[in-house]
């Protein structure tokens, strides 16, 4: 039993060192196509359309090498959610007056629109999460503050500190972790004192009343935490201002602008696919 | 040799509301030269972590002056060359690492000082190697144990090239094989030309440097050799700071032995001047103790447990280990870190269930689905390693009421959490109301003992107990535990540092990498130096002091486990050779 292993359940946010295609694209090409994606997924409203998606997630998901159960982990927590919106679609969404229902339960009409945009939706952030954890698995921390950096150089005209902004990403990334860590510790010290902690069914409102007690002293050593590092970072020589260099060296090749073309022409063709 | 660091007359204290609150640090003078290895030691909050801020110019002294190298820390355009002359690891090396792989960690530092790629490569390939890390770059830094962390933190470190290190009680949650490692480490970087300022708990760690620094409530009160400081007891047992452990044998026995110099601090000198046995072989007295036969309360049986199971993480902790503990025995569980002791003790308070074999506690199988937890929660309690980073209440009265609450202890709260704080001898009064952040080191571990005790169990678990404390601390900690055996609670105490517990304990059990590697009684035990050593655990002192007296010829008995026992034995004998 590993009710409390929260590092386990938690698979965004952890880089997978693996040297795989998609790992070793660069930085910048990795941000770039993962952008197109996630918008062109976001926006598409057709079944074809989002199918194509998940075909290039899909496709994503071989090349990165990264192990299918690790990357659909993360779909686990949120999936209640899901079909409960699903569930929810099915009825909301408007249909064309006059349309015959394809189901009638308990005075219930269910139409072919409120099952289509129910399934899009469902197969949507499917798409969705699993490219965020992919992306999150491919991608080392140092690789993409580095990439974000060298994509946001344009604004440091408009006087933004883009280096703060993507040491601000890093120090999210660092935290992730910290946090699941420190729950645990906490959690556990709670319950080895009798705080009751069921893992099995449990309603909404005992689940809420079991983690509250969890935030406070979360939140506090989080600060406490985050004043460290602060510290720490200093005393290694950062400062935001100071011109930063990299033990990395980018250098975009024809591979990566193959790869991220490929990525453009399935961006479009999931919003526009042709039938 | 050129004055690498110069503080004149350097105060700071940290912004607070209270006004006439006394400065972290008050009127400093000192001067460290380049090459030097300086201990820097003092109770709990006595500002040693500030004075190696004030160095890194993480602080920068309210008046005064801080210099290294001739670059005053208030003038801000030095700021980044002064942090990349003076180096630091921090007192929980966890909280220093920025990036999420080693490699990239390594890599923080000198990226900030603007150096070439290339160049920056090579530093962290050295400085991997130099630390024993090579192989690990693409580890995830979150997923390294506590001596690999540390290693990583100075890795950082020595990849920004630094003048000066100082290590802030970096050893405090190693195992003594880890701790000789850093150790060793520092030795070498300063042979290499590296100043180094070594802060310690641990009096035999200042002992190895070539100048040790006292701190008192911010002020300077000792700076001299260790030989020179170490002989001053009276002031050292003013601050509260002990002898090291050589030092307070040597002075025992040269009382008994006179050849034996009364400030040794060298275990090697120590053992080497203990003379021939002339006098006349005479039986010791038989030490060992008449064992009642008691109920059994805790049996592990084959157990085995792995973390992450089913990911690329995964990693076994526990294979197929037996264990058991009899009631009203103070049971120890010794091994390196890493070797699965807290593993272990979370199954025996059901935090993990068994994934194969069996833990019985109390009579109850802890594989059943429909185990009362709470119930034996209450019977079982569990001291978590480093239990002040798991405080979650606001006031020390709430975080001890916490369990007596849950557990519906009979008895009024207040009289139950007045009992608790009693029994680790807190003060109900002055400490109730007291804020949970604002307690020193040893009071929070205090706060920990007594809020599980507030459950009143039969069985105590103690993970590292002593670990991290301050001397004094650690000695009003381990009276408690003796308090605690004497009320007949069953014990079970892990740690690696066993020279204050050795008195309470009945027995021992060595796990190593997850497997039972040895287990009976502590003489039994502590008398194994090759296996021991093979599992990078040292014997206590009094033990392989008594093993050198044996080589020498004395007929010490082999049961000798307490540095009393040695010292009752040895007295004995030299009366007989005098007779």
């Amino acid at each position: 039993m590993s009710e409390f292993e929260y590092l386990n359940n938690l698979s965004m946010g952890q880089y997978l060192p693996i040297r795989s295609f998609i790992h070793q694209r660069d930085p910048r090409a990795k941000l770039i196509a993962a952008a197109l994606l996630v918008f062109s997924l976001t926006f598409a409203n057709l079944l074809t359309g989002v199918g194509v998606g998940l075909i290039a997630v899909l496709l994503l998901l071989i090349f990165s090498k990264i192990p299918a159960r690790y990357a659909l982990r993360s779909l686990l927590t949120p999936l209640p959610l899901l079909v409960f919106l699903a569930v929810l679609q099915i009825f909301i969404t408007p249909h064309a007056t006059g349309a015959e229902p394809i189901v009638r339960i308990l005075g219930i009409e269910i139409f072919p629109e409120g099952f289509l945009s129910a399934i899009l939706l469902l197969m949507k952030f499917l798409g969705l999460i699993t490219l965020f954890s992919i992306l999150s698995a491919s991608i080392s921390t140092l690789e993409l503050i580095h990439g974000l950096d060298l994509l946001l150089k344009p604004l440091k005209k408009f006087g933004i500190h883009t280096g703060a902004a993507a040491m601000t990403v890093q120090i999210v990334f660092r935290f992730v972790p910290f946090l699941a860590i420190s729950a645990e510790r906490i959690a556990k010290a709670q319950v080895s004192r009798g705080a009751e902690w069921g893992s099995g069914r449990m309603n909404l409102v005992k689940k809420v009343r079991q983690i509250v007690p969890l935030l406070v002293p979360l939140f506090s050593s989080s600060l406490r935490q985050a004043e460290t590092l602060a510290d720490a970072m200093l005393a290694r020589g950062y400062e935001s201002s100071h011109a930063r260099t990299s033990i990395l060296e980018f250098s975009f090749t024809w591979v990566d602008a193959g790869f991220l073309l490929g990525s453009g022409i399935a961006a479009l063709m999931i919003v526009f696919p042709i039938i | 040799m050129p004055n690498f660091i110069e503080i004149r007359h350097a105060t700071f204290g940290y912004p607070s509301r209270i006004t006439n609150l006394q400065p972290a640090i008050s009127n400093i003078d000192l001067v460290i030269r380049q090459g030097e290895f300086v201990a820097l030691i003092g109770p709990n909050g006595s500002g040693k972590s500030t004075l190696g801020k004030l160095l890194n110019a993480l602080v920068i002294p309210d008046s005064g002056d801080v210099v290294i190298s001739g670059m005053n820390t208030k003038d801000r355009n030095f700021l980044p060359e002064i942090r990349s002359r003076v180096g630091m690891v921090f007192q929980r090396p966890q909280d220093q690492i920025v990036a999420t792989t080693v490699e990239e960690d390594a890599a923080f530092g000198p990226g900030n000082l603007g150096i070439a790629p290339g160049e920056i490569r090579r530093r962290v390939k050295e400085a991997l190697e130099i630390t024993g890390l090579e192989g690990y770059h693409d580890r995830p830094s979150y997923m390294l144990s506590a001596g690999e962390t540390q290693r990583l933190a100075l890795a950082g470190v020595l990849a920004m090239k630094p003048g000066c290190i100082i290590f802030d009680e970096t050893t405090a949650m190693l195992d003594p094989m880890g701790r000789e490692m850093v150790m060793e480490q520092a030795k070498h970087l300063q042979r290499q030309g590296l100043t180094i300022i070594f802060i310690t708990h641990l009096m035999e760690e200042a002992a190895r440097a070539d100048r040790v620094m006292v701190l008192q409530n911010g002020e300077l009160v000792l700076d001299d050799s260790p030989g020179a400081v170490f002989s001053n007891q009276k002031k050292l047992a003013s601050l509260g700071l002990d002898l090291p452990e050589t030092a307070q044998l040597a002075k025992e026995l040269n009382s008994l032995i006179p050849q034996i110099s009364k400030g040794e601090l060298s275990e090697a000198r120590l053992f080497d001047s203990i003379p021939e046995f002339i006098g006349r072989t005479k039986i010791p007295a038989d030490l060992s103790i008449n064992r009642k036969n008691l109920s059994e309360v805790i049996r592990v049986n084959k157990l085995s447990h792995t973390y992450m199971r089913g990911t690329v993480f995964a990693h076994q902790s526990l294979d197929r280990v037996d264990f058991s503990v009899n009631q009203g025995r103070a049971q120890g569980l010794m091994g390196s870190t890493g070797s699965g002791k807290s593993t272990l003790l979370q199954h025996i308070n059901a935090l993990i269930r068994p994934q194969s074999g069996s833990v019985n506690v109390l009579g109850d199988e802890l594989d059943e689905m429909d185990l009362d937890v709470k119930k034996l929660r209450k019977r079982v309690g569990l001291v978590f390693q480093q239990p002040e980073y798991q405080i979650f209440e606001q006031y020390v009265g709430d975080e001890i009421a916490f369990a007596a609450r849950n557990f519906n202890v009979e008895g009024r709260i207040s009289d139950i959490v007045r009992m608790a704080m009693d029994s680790v001898s807190l003060d109900f009064e002055t400490f109730k109301d007291r804020f949970t952040s604002t307690l020193s080191g040893g009071e929070q571990r205090k706060v920990a003992l007594a809020s599980v005790l507030a459950g009143n169990p039969e069985v105590l678990l103690l993970d590292e107990p002593l670990a991290g404390l301050d001397p004094r601390s650690r000695r009003e900690v381990s009276v408690l535990l003796r308090k605690l055996k004497q009320r007949e609670l069953t014990l079970v105490i892990s740690t690696h540092q066993f020279e204050d517990l050795l008195a309470i304990t009945d027995g021992i059990n060595v796990l190593s990498k997850g497997t039972n590697a040895a287990s009976g009684d502590p003489w039994i035990i502590f008398n194994q130096f090759d296996v021991l050593e093979k599992i990078g655990i040292k014997s206590p002192l009094s033990i392989r002091t008594a093993h050198e007296f044996r080589k020498k010829g004395w007929p010490i008995s082999m049961q000798v486990v307490t540095q009393a026992q040695l010292i009752g034995e040895v007295r004995d004998l030299t009366k007989g050779a005098k007779e």
